[in-house]
C-alpha cells in the first residue's frame, strides 16, 4: 500500500469513525432528553432529626429549632464576640456612646415579601429590647428610623449591651416572617416544613426543603437515622458519637458552644446563702472527670462563667479547680430539677462529686415546663440547664445581672453588678477588658451556680450534602451553602 | 483407525507437548487448586479461631458484667445499707460501669425502693422469661422505645433463703457495639451478634449499623440457622460462603455464645480474604503461562533447528531425484546430522562422476557401435564395388559377367546411397510431404519390390489388404522407407523357412498396418529403446532405421508400437489418421 493510499484509507476511517460518533451523540442526545423531558428532578430535601429532651406541651424545642433557622438578627458574634453584619450590613456608634446607627441591606425582604425596612426593624428591636436586655434596657432612649435603610437607637449613657443584643432575630411585624434562607411552610407539634426562600439577598440555598420532624429523645432520633429516615441528626449525644463517626454515610462535626452546663443556685434558699458554701460546691466538682467520662471527652470545664474563646477572657482571672473540702459533720441536702434526660449521667456524677462533701443532691427529672414552673416560684435549691453565657458579654448579663431576665436563682451581687455596668459603659477595648476581669473576679467570690462544663454540640449530617464546616463555628449557620452531592442518575421506568 | 500424523514438525512439537507442556500444566492446574483450598482452609480456620476468641470474649464481657449485677446483689443483700446508702451504690455502679444504662432495686411486691434513674425507672421485675447463667437472669432482647435492642440483667436478692426482691439493671447494648467494632478481619471483615430469634445485636460495620436501627432479622441466615441447630455443639464454628447484599461475596464463620444462646459471626468479603491466594494463584497462572509460552518457543526454535537438517535433506534428495544433481546441502552441525549432510553431498558428487562416466560410456559405445557400423556397413559395398570395379578392368572378362559386375557396383551405390540418405535423415530430415495416398497401394509396391530378397533369405513375404482403400495424408516415399525397413528388419531378425506378414485393416477412425515376423524376437529389456537412434540388435548397422521410421510416423500424425517374443517373432504396429476419399480429395484440392 502506497503512502498515498494508506493516507486516504486513514481519511475514509476518520470520516466514517466521525459520522459514527455523531449519530451515537445524536442518539444519546435524543435519549437524554427524552428521559429529562418524561422525569423532572426531585427537590432537594433535608430531613432533620431533632430529638427533644422532653416532651414539651409547647414545642418550644421544634419552634426554637424552626425559628433559629429561618430567622436572621440584625448582627452576628463571632466565636471571640466580635461583632459581624448580617441583616445590618453596617454600623456605627457615636463618639460620646450615646447614639448607635444601624444600616440596613437594601433589597432585604421578609419571608411574607415586605420589605425589611427601617420602621419594621424598629419596631422588631422595640418589641424584643426590653425583655431581652433587661435592666440595660434602661439605657435606652428612642428607637426610630432616620431613613428608610438607618436605624437610630438613642441611648441615655454608653451601652455595649445595646450593641450585643442586636443580634436578636428580625421578624415581620404583622406575621413573623423571618428573612432567613429558608422560611417556614408549616409548623406543628408533629414537626415542621422549610421552603428555600428563593429571594434571600445571599442567593437561594441548593435545599428546596427542610423537613423537621421531632422526637421522644436523641437516642430515638439517631436511630432513625441509622435507618436512613433522616439526613441529619440536630444533636447527636455523647454516647452516640463513637456509633455514628466511622461509618461512611455519615459526618459527624462538632464544636464547643458558646454554652455552659451549670447548676443555676437559688441563692435565696438559706443553704444556698453563703457564698462560701456555693464556693465549695464548685470546688468539690472534678469537671475534667465529669468532662472526660460522663462526656466522653466532648466538652470543655467550664471554670467560670465568661467563655473563655471571648476576646475580652481574661486567662489570669481566678478559676474554679477541683479542691474538694468537706463542709462539717452535717449533711446538707439539696433538690435539683432537670429539663433535660441528657443529663441525667452527669447528675448522678454531681451527686457523687457532691456526696463526697457532705451535699446529697436529689435531682427530679420533669418535663421542662415543669422545671420552668419550678424555677419559677422558686422551688428549687439547683436548676441544672445548659445556658448559654457568650459569646458576648451580653450573655452574662443577661443571667447575672440584679433583675436580668435569665437570673432565675435570684442572684445580686453589686460587685458583679458593678463589673457588668462598667462592661456596658466601656468605651473601648482596654475598658472592656477590665470590666471582664472585675466580672470574672467578682463571681469568683461568689458563684452564683455551680459552673460544669461547656458544652459541645455534635450534629450528624448524612454525606448526601456536602457541608461546609468553620472551625468552631455550627454547621447550621452556613445551611444554605449546602450541597447534595452529585448521585450517579437513575434509571426511569421506561 | 490410528491417527497419522504426516509431519515431523507437528510429531516433534506433539512430543514436546506431552512430555513438557502437559506435565507443566497438570502441575499449574493442581498448584492454583492446592492454593484455592489451602487459602480457603486457612481463612476459615483464622476466622474461625477470631469468631470463637470473639465469642468467648463477647460470653466474658456481657457475664462480667453480669457478674458486677451479682456481685452488687450480694453486697445490698449482705450488708443491710439503708436506703441513702443504696442509693449511692446504684449509682456509684452506673457511674462505673456506663455499660448500665440503670440500675434499680426492688423489693418482692416489684415496688422501687432506689434507682439510679433521676426518674422513674424504666426496667421492672423480671417475668421469667429470661435465660438464666450463672445466677443472673437476661431478658430475651427486645426492642425499647427507641427502637434499638436492648436487654435487662435481673438477680434476684434472698435473705435468710426467701425472696428479697430483685436487682434489675438495664444493659447498654450500645456500648457492647464498641466491643465488636474492635473486632477486624483485614479492612473489611466484621463481625455481628445474633440474638437466638435472629434478632440484630451488634455490627461491626459502621455503615451497617442501620441493620440493627432497622430491626433487622437474622433468621434466614445460613449460619444463624446452622448454628442454633446445632446449639449443643457449643463452641463448634461453622462455615459458609454467600453473597451478602452490600459487601457482596463473602465468607463466614459462625461461633455460638452457647450461656447467651447468640451466635457471634464473622464475615469477611472473599475477595479481601482471599486476596493474597488470588495474587499468588495469578502470579503462578503467569508465571506458569510464561514458562509454557517460553518452552513452546524454546522448543519449536530448538525442534526447528533439530529438523531443519531433516528438511534440508529432504529438499536435497527431491531435488536430485528430480535430476539435479548439482544440488548439494549445508549442514553446519557437528553431530550426525552434519555427516549426514556430508554423505548426502558425497553421494550427489558420486552421482555426478558416475552421470559423467556413464555418458562418456555411452558416447564411447554410441560412437564405436556408430563407426562399427559405417565401416561395417560401408566396407561390404564399398568392397564389392571395389572388387567390381577392379574386375570391370581386366580385359578377359565376358560381356555378361561384366554387366553382373555392373549391376553389382550399381546395387551397392545404391546401397551406400541409402546408407548416405539415413545419414543424412538422421542429421537433416527429409521434409515430409502429405498427400492423400492409399497405404495398400504403397505396401504393396514395397512388398513386391522386397518379394525377391525375402525368396533369397527363404523368408516368405505375405500380404493381406484392407479390402477397400485405406487412404491417409501420408508421403508416399516416406512411408515406403519405413515399410521397407521394416521388411528388411524383418528378414534379417527371420531364419530361413520363416515368414513376414504384412496386413492393413482400418480400425475405427484409423488405418492399421502390422508387420509381423516369425524371426528371433528382440530382448524385453531392449524394446523401450528399440526406436532410439543407434540403438540395434543386429550385428551390423547404425541402428537408424527404426529411429528414422519413427520420426516418420509421428510426422504423419501416426504411432508405431512393437511387441516382441524371443524365439517367436516380432510386430510393428502403425496407425495413422484415416481419411474417407472425399475429405481427402478436397485436401488434395
Amino acid at each position: 500500500m502506497t503512502g498515498s493510499s494508506r493516507a486516504n484509507r486513514s481519511a475514509n476511517d476518520l470520516v466514517r469513525h466521525g459520522w459514527i460518533a455523531a449519530l451515537l451523540i445524536a442518539l444519546a442526545g435524543c435519549s437524554h432528553s427524552d428521559s429529562s423531558a418524561r422525569v423532572s428532578p426531585s427537590p432537594v430535601t433535608l430531613r432533620l432529626a431533632l430529638g427533644l429532651t422532653t416532651r414539651d406541651i409547647a414545642g418550644s424545642g421544634l419552634r426554637q429549632v424552626v425559628g433559629n433557622i429561618a430567622q436572621e438578627s440584625l448582627i452576628g458574634f463571632s466565636r471571640e464576640g466580635r461583632p459581624q453584619p448580617r441583616l445590618a450590613e453596617g454600623w456605627s456608634v457615636a463618639p460620646d456612646g450615646l447614639s448607635v446607627q444601624v444600616r440596613l441591606r437594601a433589597g432585604v425582604t421578609f419571608h411574607d415579601g415586605r420589605p425589611v425596612t427601617a420602621e419594621a426593624t424598629r419596631d422588631a428591636i422595640a418589641a424584643r429590647f426590653k425583655s431581652y436586655l433587661g435592666p440595660a434596657f434602661n439605657d435606652v432612649s428612642t428607637i426610630r428610623a432616620i431613613s428608610p435603610v438607618d436605624v437610630e437607637l438613642s441611648l441615655k449613657r454608653r451601652s455595649t449591651f445595646v450593641l450585643e443584643a442586636l443580634d436578636v432575630g428580625v421578624q415581620s411585624p404583622d406575621t413573623s416572617a423571618g428573612t432567613g434562607p429558608f422560611k417556614i411552610d408549616r409548623v406543628s407539634d408533629e414537626g415542621a416544613n422549610l421552603v428555600a426562600n428563593d429571594a434571600y439577598y445571599g442567593g437561594r440555598p441548593s435545599i428546596d426543603r427542610i423537613q423537621v420532624k421531632p422526637y421522644a429523645s436523641v437516642r430515638a432520633a439517631w436511630a432513625d437515622m441509622l435507618r436512613g429516615q433522616a439526613d441529619m441528626l440536630y444533636e447527636v449525644g455523647p454516647d452516640a458519637i463513637e456509633i455514628l463517626q466511622p461509618s461512611k454515610a455519615v459526618r459527624v462535626i462538632s464544636h464547643l458552644r458558646n454554652y455552659a452546663i451549670i447548676g443555676m443556685l437559688n441563692v435565696e434558699r438559706l443553704a444556698l446563702r453563703d457564698r462560701g458554701f456555693r464556693q465549695a460546691l464548685n470546688t468539690a466538682i472534678d469537671r475534667q472527670v465529669l468532662v472526660s467520662e460522663i462526656l466522653r471527652g466532648h466538652g470543655m470545664p467550664a471554670d467560670g462563667t465568661v467563655w473563655p474563646s471571648n476576646w475580652a477572657y481574661d486567662s489570669q482571672a481566678p478559676v474554679f479547680r477541683h479542691e474538694p473540702r468537706a463542709l462539717g459533720t452535717t449533711r446538707t441536702r439539696l433538690t435539683c430539677v432537670v429539663g433535660d434526660v441528657a443529663l441525667e449521667r452527669l447528675v448522678l456524677a454531681l451527686q457523687q462529686q457532691l456526696h463526697r462533701i457532705g451535699v446529697d443532691l436529689q435531682c427530679e427529672l420533669m418535663p421542662v415546663d415543669a422545671v420552668l414552673a419550678r424555677v419559677a416560684r422558686g422551688d428549687f435549691d439547683v436548676f441544672l440547664a445548659d445556658t448559654q453565657l457568650g459569646p458576648t458579654l451580653l450573655q452574662s448579663y443577661r443571667t447575672w445581672r440584679t433583675g436580668a431576665p435569665r437570673n432565675l436563682g435570684g442572684y445580686s451581687n453589686p460587685r458583679v453588678d458593678a463589673a457588668l455596668d462598667s462592661i456596658g459603659v466601656a468605651a473601648n477595648d482596654d475598658e472592656y477588658r477590665s470590666g471582664v476581669a472585675a466580672f470574672q473576679r467578682a463571681i469568683y467570690d461568689d458563684p452564683p451556680a455551680i459552673f460544669i462544663a461547656w458544652s459541645e454540640r455534635a450534629r450528624a449530617v448524612s454525606t448526601r450534602f456536602d457541608v461546609p464546616v468553620e472551625p468552631g463555628r455550627d454547621i447550621l449557620a452556613t445551611l444554605r451553602l449546602w450541597k447534595p452531592v452529585a448521585q450517579p442518575a437513575l434509571a426511569t421506568r421506561n | 483407525m490410528a491417527l497419522r500424523i504426516r509431519h515431523i514438525a507437528t510429531r516433534f512439537a506433539l512430543i514436546l507437548a506431552l512430555a513438557a507442556v502437559l506435565p507443566l500444566l497438570a502441575y499449574g492446574v493442581v498448584s492454583i487448586w492446592s492454593l484455592q483450598r489451602g487459602t480457603r482452609e486457612s481463612v476459615v480456620a483464622g476466622n474461625q479461631n477470631v469468631a470463637a476468641r470473639a465469642a468467648e470474649e463477647i460470653r466474658r464481657y456481657v457475664s462480667s458484667h453480669a457478674d458486677i449485677l451479682k456481685a452488687l446483689a450480694a453486697e445490698i443483700q449482705d450488708t443491710g445499707l439503708n436506703e441513702r446508702q443504696l442509693q449511692s451504690v446504684v449509682t456509684s455502679h452506673v457511674l462505673q460501669f456506663g455499660e448500665f444504662r440503670e440500675i434499680t432495686l426492688f423489693d418482692d411486691s416489684g415496688k422501687v425502693i432506689v434507682s439510679s434513674r433521676v426518674g422513674p425507672p424504666r426496667v421492672s421485675v423480671p417475668k421469667g422469661d429470661g435465660t438464666m447463667f450463672g445466677g443472673v437472669s437476661m431478658s430475651p432482647i427486645r426492642v425499647d422505645e427507641d427502637l434499638l435492642p436492648t436487654t435487662v440483667f435481673s438477680v434476684q436478692l434472698s435473705r435468710l433463703n426467701q425472696p428479697a426482691g430483685w436487682l434489675v439493671g438495664e444493659f447498654s447494648l450500645e456500648e457492647m457495639w464498641r466491643m465488636v467494632d474492635q473486632i477486624r478481619i483485614g479492612q473489611r471483615g466484621f463481625a455481628l451478634v445474633v440474638a437466638p430469634d435472629g434478632t440484630l445485636i451488634a455490627h461491626g460495620d459502621p455503615d451497617r449499623k442501620a441493620l440493627i436501627a432497622q430491626s433487622r432479622n437474622m433468621k434466614g441466615h445460613p449460619l444463624v440457622t446452622s448454628s442454633t441447630s446445632s446449639a449443643s455443639e457449643a463452641g463448634s464454628p461453622t462455615t459458609a460462603e454467600y453473597t451478602d447484599e452490600s459487601a457482596g461475596p463473602v465468607v463466614a464463620v459462625s461461633a455460638p455464645i452457647a450461656q447467651l444462646a447468640w451466635t457471634v459471626i464473622v464475615e469477611q468479603p472473599t475477595s479481601e480474604a482471599y486476596a493474597s491466594a488470588t495474587a499468588l494463584q495469578r502470579q503462578l497462572i503467569v508465571a506458569i503461562a510464561v514458562f509454557l509460552l517460553s518452552m513452546v518457543g524454546f522448543g519449536l526454535l530448538v525442534g526447528r533447528r533439530f529438523i531443519a537438517p531433516i528438511f534440508i535433506l529432504q529438499r536435497g534428495t527431491q531435488a536430485v531425484a528430480a535430476g539435479d544433481l548439482q544440488s548439494r546441502v549445508q549442514i553446519d552441525s557437528a553431530d550426525e546430522f552434519g555427516e549426514l549432510g556430508k554423505a548426502f553431498n558425497a553421494m550427489a558428487d558420486r552421482l555426478v562422476e558416475l552421470q559423467e562416466d556413464v555418458k562418456r560410456q555411452e558416447r564411447q559405445a554410441m560412437f564405436g557401435r556408430v563407426a562399427a557400423g559405417i565401416v561395417h556397413d560401408l566396407s561390404h559395398p564399398i568392397q564389392n564395388i571395389g572388387n567390381s570395379t577392379r574386375l570391370l578392368l581386366r580385359e578377359d572378362i565376358d560381356a555378361e559377367s561384366r554387366a553382373g559386375f555392373h549391376q553389382t557396383i550399381e546395387r551397392e551405390l545404391q546401397t551406400l546411397k541409402r546408407f548416405m540418405e539415413d545419414l543424412r535423415n538422421v542429421v537433416k530430415p527429409r521434409p515430409i510431404e502429405r498427400f492423400a495416398m492409399d497405404i495398400n497401394t504403397t505396401a504393396s509396391e514395397i512388398v513386391e519390390s522386397m518379394r525377391a530378397e525375402g525368396e533369397r533369405h527363404g523368408v516368405t513375404i505375405e500380404a493381406d489388404y484392407s479390402g477397400s482403400p485405406l487412404m491417409i495424408e501420408g508421403d508416399r516415399f516416406a512411408l515406403g522407407r519405413v515399410f521397407r525397413n521394416l521388411i528388411t528388419n524383418g528378414i534379417q531378425a527371420t531364419a530361413a523357412g520363416g515368414s513376414i506378414s504384412i496386413v492393413t485393416a482400418r480400425a475405427g477412425d484409423r488405418a492399421e498396418i502390422t508387420v509381423t515376423d516369425t524371426g528371433s524376437g528382440i530382448p524385453a529389456d531392449r524394446l523401450p529403446r528399440i526406436f532410439d537412434d543407434y540403438v540395434t540388435t543386429k550385428r551390423r548397422g547404425l541402428g537408424l532405421g527404426l529411429a528414422i521410421s519413427k520420426r516418420i510416423v509421428e510426422q504423419l500424425d501416426g504411432t508405431i508400437t512393437v511387441e516382441s517374443e524371443v524365439g517367436r517373432g516380432t510386430s510393428f504396429n502403425l496407425r495413422f489418421p484415416a481419411r474417407d476419399r472425399g475429405s481427402v480429395q478436397a485436401a488434395a484440392s
